[in-house]
């Protein structure tokens, strides 16, 4: 039995969206797993990534060292990491705030805003740091292809991937590329 | 016998004093552009429509039609230069598709789509040149503005208005508005202005029209620009 | 800005405003004399401005926003520009910039609390000679060092005027090195223009054996232009100002147009990074240069003459307008040139800081009050250029070059240089060598000869024609300066073997964002993109990654951009890259890919906001 290529997947500072696009390929999805095998995923809850991963999409841009740290990884384990989707392309609607100064937006959530509680900036060592602006997937590690969309449709996310995994440049059609 | 001249090997006729662009987009071949319009004197600005006269480079928009040329607008380092010039733009704004209004309608967009663009290359800018919303019926949002200056000729020209000016100079060239305040609310601009309605991006916009068309079935989901574009600037031509 | 001096400010509007009719051509002028006497053209002043001369508030406001020394905040009492050029960087600028700034307790680029003195670093003011230089309230300053500087620092916060100052500070010597070739023997005023009104009438009267220079006035003009135009095309006489255009060619052209207005321009701009070649000929022989001009008026029939000199050089204004007041007495500007029937007077306009006015048709539309964008290449400014008018635009030395030929004819001009390049050149040289300062040699001298003449100290590069020409190793060394090989404006900086290039890569770059006008896109993005590349290179995070989006840039900046600005801006990158590859290689990563910002710096912010200093505050930079 041929060994199926293994996509490993994750969402950053993303919305799930493009993860919901990718399960719209509905029933195809079963065709997919005919040559796929999913790998760390929240589609699958495995939580840690195989030593060698063919393919990792990205959902999502950079927000904070999490974020980082979990690119960081999935550009270590994966042959080719492919940015999906606006956020993970040019930083999308989270880097809206990057006008905003970070203070302003931790104050606004956390000391003044509605429904502000304890009225300081929360400091555990759990939780991660915000960067000071959002950033593209493709500013903090090498990537090798985008599916661009918010998100990009079934349609598109199916083509890329099946032309990805047959061995055939998955550049998408005109029709099949949208920013929105 | 008209005069022609080759445009990548295809002959297209022209008469004296018409530029490039002109000729091929009557003549049904469509080249993109951003900072030209049928309406107005050319600007050269977004270099777009650059194509190689003889082998050198020229904006088409601006540069007069000459029999016998030999014109590439299909080379691959024309189409490299325009997918990467377009790129410069989306890095050099803040341009949100997923929540703007002029999505699915917006030229850039159309145009990046055409030239097949999957991302910016570039590091984004991020920008903060600010918004104006001071006026009740018109938005300007200077981080989605290409600086293509059409709103300033069209403001001029067409609306005889003047509203737009540019200022700065270098990355710090940006749009301001000719009134009392620096700001819309106290221009002459109107919602109906020409400067407004041939903006190709979503920085200037009537208010209170966004998202009234669902995705699928605006401009640009129904068409390609190419397609688009041939037919706008027919019927523009025969309506002046 | 203090209430005295928002009443100085209104009062001195007044005068301004007098000096000039309503005149949309005259903003920038009046914004520049404005900005002379009070250190600002603030909004309200912008709004008066329009009304007088008749335009938008927004046109002022454009102006005032496009050029560099114009400012709509008050600058304070002692405006600073200090000189930054790469040359002006080696001779330790930048320290001596600290120095003043903290004996004045300033920062750069603001205005102190007190509103004494602002201190600001612009692009090279045309003094790469006798760096480092300065400008002070518009007076240019030459040889700054430690022991200056605090006498400068000292002098401001005793409020002494600057007549005060000791003169040596203001002291611009012409440098002349060598001058042994077309300008031997400069040429006295008039003559140059008589010797072409007595060919003219040579012509007309063949079978006079003696030519009377009573009997040139008789000649008409057709003729005396007819002569001219033989002999600037027996010359071979090409632009000086580097792009080396057969200035023949351009004469005959608006000689040809229709209509009878036509101009004469002459480029002072003189904006190249260490270029001031054409400051030591307004220096030493502005007569030549005027007389130059006269010629080239006669042989277009121009009705009027302006020269565009830079706003780096307004400390010449005394001098210029003196040359121009004289050559009126002797009756060679004004009505009827020495009987010639040509009318034609030269009036100065003045630039304000825009290395882009240095362009012929930013130029033309710098001259019209208007902000410096070059316009569209056709057409061009010999058939519409100045007021769309045919103009001639010519550089200083072509207009002095020309004045050499009116008096000695084409034919002795074309005996000097090569066959393609004729005539002597003036090269501006500076940066590690002994001598700077400027030398006359036939086209055709070996760059070689040059940096022996001139001192160079152990070579390791040479930047010839400036910021936009091209960065050449000691291989090239022996090819000749002309047009048919190392060509362009005769600017050489030279860079010694201690130097690092990476410092001359770096200047530029910012050089060159800095100047772009912003109209197209592959240059105004462009040149900023450049700049955070090197950024990377700057903090040893490169990568061979950014060199090929460096090539990309360079591709997409020569094929797409408006003008030349844009399509030299990376040229020397791409000579750094070719050339001198070890530049950058020891500033590069051995990884193929680094991010594109600093990750844990841009984790500090937060960090401070939580207080937090433990492991996970951080990200491993790897």
């Amino acid at each position: 039995m041929a060994s199926k290529v293994k996509v490993a997947t994750c969402s950053l500072a993303g919305c799930f969206g493009c993860h919901m696009s990718l399960l719209d390929i509905d029933e195809r999805l079963l065709k997919l797993l005919e040559v796929v095998e999913f790998d760390r995923s929240p589609i699958d809850d495995i939580k840690e990534l195989a030593e060698h991963v063919d393919v990792g999409l990205i959902e999502g841009g950079v927000c904070n060292s999490e974020n980082v740290e979990t690119l960081r990884e999935f550009r270590a384990h994966c042959k080719v990491l492919v940015a999906i989707g606006e956020c993970a392309i040019t930083g999308g609607l989270p880097s809206m705030r990057n006008g905003i100064p970070l203070r302003e937006c931790l104050e606004e959530a956390f000391a003044r805003g509605e429904g502000a509680h304890k009225g300081y900036i929360p400091n555990d060592t759990e939780i991660p740091l915000l960067l000071d602006k959002v950033h593209p997937a493709h500013e903090v590690v090498r990537m090798d292809y985008s599916v661009p969309g918010c998100p990009p449709s079934a349609e598109a996310l199916w083509y890329f991937l099946t032309e990805l995994v047959a061995g055939r440049d998955p550049s998408l059609p005109t029709r099949l590329i949208r920013f929105d | 016998m008209a005069k022609t001249f080759f445009l990548d090997g295809k002959e297209i006729p022209f008469q004296d004093g018409q530029t490039i662009l002109d000729a091929a987009m009557k003549a049904g071949e469509y080249v993109p552009h951003l900072c030209s319009s049928p309406l107005l004197d050319p600007h050269s600005s977004c270099r777009v429509c650059t194509v190689l006269v003889n082998g050198r480079p020229f904006s088409s928009c601006s540069q007069p039609a000459v029999a016998g040329q030999q014109v590439q607008s299909n080379a691959p380092e024309v189409r490299q230069l325009r997918r990467t010039i377009v790129q410069m733009m989306f890095t050099e704004g803040n341009h949100y598709c997923p929540s703007c209004e002029k999505s699915g309608n917006c030229k850039l967009q159309a145009t990046a789509y055409y030239l097949g663009l999957h991302d910016n290359r570039f590091n984004q800018m991020f920008p903060k040149r600010g918004m104006d919303s001071s006026h009740p019926d018109v938005h300007l949002d200077r981080d989605r503005c290409i600086l293509c200056e059409i709103c300033v000729r069209a403001s001029r020209a067409l609306d005889h208005k003047g509203v737009f000016g540019a200022v700065g100079r270098g990355i710090k060239h940006e749009l301001s508005v000719n009134s009392p305040s620096g700001t819309l609310v106290d221009s002459a601009i109107a919602p109906t202005d020409k400067a407004v309605e041939l903006c190709p991006t979503g920085a200037l916009q009537p208010k209170n029209r966004g998202f009234q068309v669902p995705i699928g079935e605006r401009l640009y989901d129904r068409e390609p620009i190419n397609v688009v574009g041939l037919r706008q600037y027919e019927e523009c031509v025969h309506g002046k | 800005m203090p209430e005295t001096t928002a009443v100085a400010w209104a009062e001195a509007l007044d005068r301004v405003l007098a000096r000039y009719d309503k005149n949309a051509e005259s903003v920038l002028q009046a914004c520049i004399d404005l900005q002379e006497e009070v250190h600002c053209v603030p909004p309200e002043a912008q709004v008066a401005i329009a009304r007088a001369l008749g335009v938008t508030t927004l046109r002022v406001k454009g102006v005032v926003s496009f050029y560099s020394f114009l400012s709509d905040t008050w600058l304070g009492e002692y405006v600073v520009y200090l000189s930054d050029n790469i040359t002006d960087q080696m001779l330790g600028n930048r320290a001596l910039a600290q120095r003043l700034c903290g004996r004045l307790g300033v920062e750069i680029g603001r205005v102190r609390g007190d509103g004494r003195v602002s201190v600001h670093l612009t692009s090279c003011t045309g003094l790469g000679d006798q760096g480092p230089a300065a400008l002070i309230n518009g007076q240019a300053v030459t040889r700054l060092g430690p022991e200056r500087v605090d006498q400068i620092a000292q002098l401001i916060e005793a409020r002494r005027p600057l007549a005060h100052w000791p003169g040596e500070f203001f002291r611009v010597v012409t440098n002349i090195r060598r001058s042994d070739g077309v300008f031997r023997k400069p040429v006295p005023p008039g003559e140059g223009i008589k010797a072409c009104l007595g060919r003219g009438a040579q012509v007309t009267m063949p079978h006079t054996e003696e030519l009377n220079p009573e009997d040139a006035g008789q000649a008409p003009l057709d003729r005396v232009s007819e002569e001219i135009l033989k002999q600037i095309q027996a010359s071979g006489l090409r632009g000086r100002g580097g792009a080396g255009f057969k200035t023949a060619i351009k004469l005959d052209t608006v000689r040809a147009q229709k209509g009878r207005e036509r101009y004469v321009l002459c480029n002072a701009d003189e904006g190249e990074p260490g270029t001031f070649k054409d400051r030591v000929l307004l220096m030493e022989y502005p007569d030549m240069v005027f007389e130059g001009m006269t010629i080239a008026a006669l042989g277009v029939k121009a009705t009027e003459g302006v020269i565009y000199v830079r706003g780096e050089y307004r400390f010449m204004k005394d001098h210029l307008e003196g040359a121009l007041a004289r050559r009126r007495q002797l009756g060679l500007l004004g009505k009827d040139i020495l009987g010639s029937g040509l009318d034609f007077d030269v009036r100065i306009h003045w630039g304000a800081g825009a290395y882009i006015c240095g362009m012929e048709t930013a130029m033309c539309k710098s001259i019209e009050g208007r902000r410096g964008i070059p316009r569209r290449r056709w057409p061009l400014p010999v058939h519409q250029g100045f007021r769309k008018r045919p103009t001639l635009i010519n550089n200083v030395e072509t207009f002095a070059a020309l004045a050499t030929i009116g008096l000695n004819g084409g034919k002795w001009f074309a005996r000097y240089g090569t066959e393609q390049s004729s005539g002597t050149k003036w090269f501006s040289v500076s940066g590690d060598v002994d001598r700077p300062g400027v030398y006359e040699y036939p086209h055709g001298v070996s760059l070689r000869e040059v940096l022996r003449d001139s001192g160079a100290r152990d070579a390791q590069a040479v930047m010839v024609s400036g910021a936009s020409g091209t960065l050449v190793a000691e291989a090239d060394f022996d090819r000749a300066l002309a047009f048919e090989d190392l060509a362009g404006v005769g600017t050489l900086m030279v860079f010694g073997r201690q130097r690092d290039l990476f410092d001359v890569a770096w200047n530029f770059a910012h050089f060159f964002q800095h100047e772009s006008c912003g109209l197209c896109t592959p240059c105004r993005v462009g040149t900023t993109l450049l700049v955070s590349i090197l950024e990377k290179f700057k903090k040893g995070w490169g990568t061979q990654l950014d060199l090929e989006d460096v090539k990309l840039l360079a591709t997409t900046m020569k094929l797409g951009a408006h003008c030349g600005l844009g399509q030299t801006a990376p040229n020397h990158l791409v000579d750094a890259i070719t050339r001198f590859p070890h530049v950058f290689e020891g500033r590069m990563q051995t990884r193929d890919f680094t991010p594109a910002f600093d990750l844990n710096g841009a984790l500090e912010e937060a960090r401070q906001l939580a207080g937090r200093t433990d492991v996970a505050a951080f990200v491993p930079v790897h």
